[in-house]
């Protein structure tokens, strides 16, 4: 087996390269998910179109058809390696451990075309932290050529094995620098379930369709907690439009959350 | 004194509230629900509060009001469900001893009340649309 690390990313809303963001601890994202992917699979590659970034004795793989998303990385894998299963990793990874990636090794099931696990928050199998046996690489040229480009859809057609993810939030994606900081404080401070009241008002309550909730969350803060919520109720506002609460007052966004706590979410106010 | 009721707002109560041998000036705004925006025909308006930090957020503004222009009394209040045309959702009086303040200060709390304190206003249009002010369209007003 190899694996294979996305670097490739536009990371457009970021605003910066993922891979080359520093960690807390002062590593380059990159870096660390290298040494985390070698830890497990020593053969790795880095799907890359611009291979300045790798450091150096990294083996890349540009894409044949550059623009296709990770199923484009995927099928120039297939390409080059047509007989290898791959473990497919996401650079955009901030919380991933050893322990999740030995586990999904642990958990490889050869006989599914395919390994993974649920998101924590809607149960949907991660495609980019997954184990692709070889059996199932020419599909994602048969899907780029029907025209979805969506990593997800196609794990989800190869019926995955999937594996309980024990560190809950080893997943959590970043996309945004609001995203990031929540990531960050979690690698900080540690991660723990809490339990908090969500209020909800005008057209957040419509669309939750209820006024307030109890929710259980592993969020770090209140940011994270809506990016949480947003998620799994498709929420219509984005956080940019918000402003929130907590126990009944305004906070920042970073503001941690506790358990127990009342946190409302304020859409853009029109009294008067 | 700043509070959220659902019921009608009585004017002239809340002038009593502002009385004060040492004014000389009284300044009162009040916001009445119009039968159009932006060239739609509107039926009538919902309006909700996050009541707790509504009424706390319109505290700190009356303070600040009060301090800012040396006023002697401030008070508003703003109703909340649905309000016909015509219908009053605001209204804000003020005293001072001199007229600058009171004008000065009046306009301060109903721009100040507009843009921070968690009130939101849903338009019910004769079209049969309707939509959350500065959610669903009209950004920026």
């Amino acid at each position: 087996m190899k694996s294979l690390i996305l670097a490739g990313g536009k990371s457009k809303r970021m605003g910066r390269n993922k891979a080359l963001i520093e960690r807390p601890d002062g590593t380059r994202q990159l870096d660390h998910i290298l040494a985390l992917a070698r830890s497990v699979v020593p053969d790795v590659i880095l799907s890359t179109n611009d291979p300045d970034t790798a450091p150096d004795g990294t083996h890349t793989l540009p894409d044949l058809n550059p623009g296709d998303g990770p199923l484009g990385a995927l099928a120039s894998f297939c390409a080059r390696h047509p007989d290898e299963p791959v473990l497919l990793l996401g650079c955009d990874h901030f919380l991933i451990d050893r322990p999740t990636l030995a586990a999904l090794l642990d958990g490889r099931d050869p006989a599914a075309m395919a390994t993974a696990y649920p998101n924590r928050i809607d149960g949907r199998p991660e495609p980019l932290c997954a184990i692709y046996e070889a059996s199932s690489l020419p599909l994602a040229q048969t899907k780029l050529d029907a025209g979805d480009f969506c990593a997800r859809h196609f794990l989800e057609s190869l019926s995955p094995t999937l594996l309980e993810l024990g560190n809950p939030v080893a997943l959590d994606n970043a996309n945004t620098p609001a995203d990031l900081d929540e990531a960050f404080a979690k690698l900080t401070h540690g991660s723990a379930r809490k339990t908090v009241r969500t209020l909800y008002f005008a057209k957040l309550r419509e669309s939750r369709g209820t006024d307030e909730e109890e929710v259980e969350s592993w969020a770090h803060s209140c940011a994270g907690l809506y990016e949480e919520l947003r998620f799994k109720h498709r929420l219509p506002l984005d956080l940019d439009a918000l402003r929130c609460a907590r126990n009944g007052d305004f906070c920042d966004w970073s503001t941690p959350i506790q358990d127990g706590d009342e946190i409302v979410f304020i859409p853009p106010v029109a009294g008067g | 004194m700043f509070t959220i009721t659902p019921d009608p707002l009585d004017p002239s109560a809340l002038r009593d509230q502002v009385l004060d041998p040492a004014a000389g000036g009284f300044c009162s705004f009040e916001g009445w629900v119009r039968n159009h925006h932006e060239g739609h025909e509107v039926q009538h308006l919902e309006y909700e509060a996050y009541q707790l930090l509504a009424e706390k957020e319109g505290h700190r503004i009356l303070a600040e009001a009060t301090e800012k222009f040396e006023l002697l009394h401030a008070v508003c209040s703003h109703r909340t469900g649905p309000i016909e045309i015509g219908g009053l959702a605001v209204v804000v009086c003020v005293s001072s001893a001199h007229r600058d303040a009171a004008f000065d200060a009046c306009r301060y709390i109903i721009d100040e009340v507009k843009s921070r304190v968690p009130i939101w206003k849903k338009e019910f249009f004769t079209s049969g649309d309707s939509g959350w002010v500065r959610c669903d369209h009209c950004a920026g007003h």
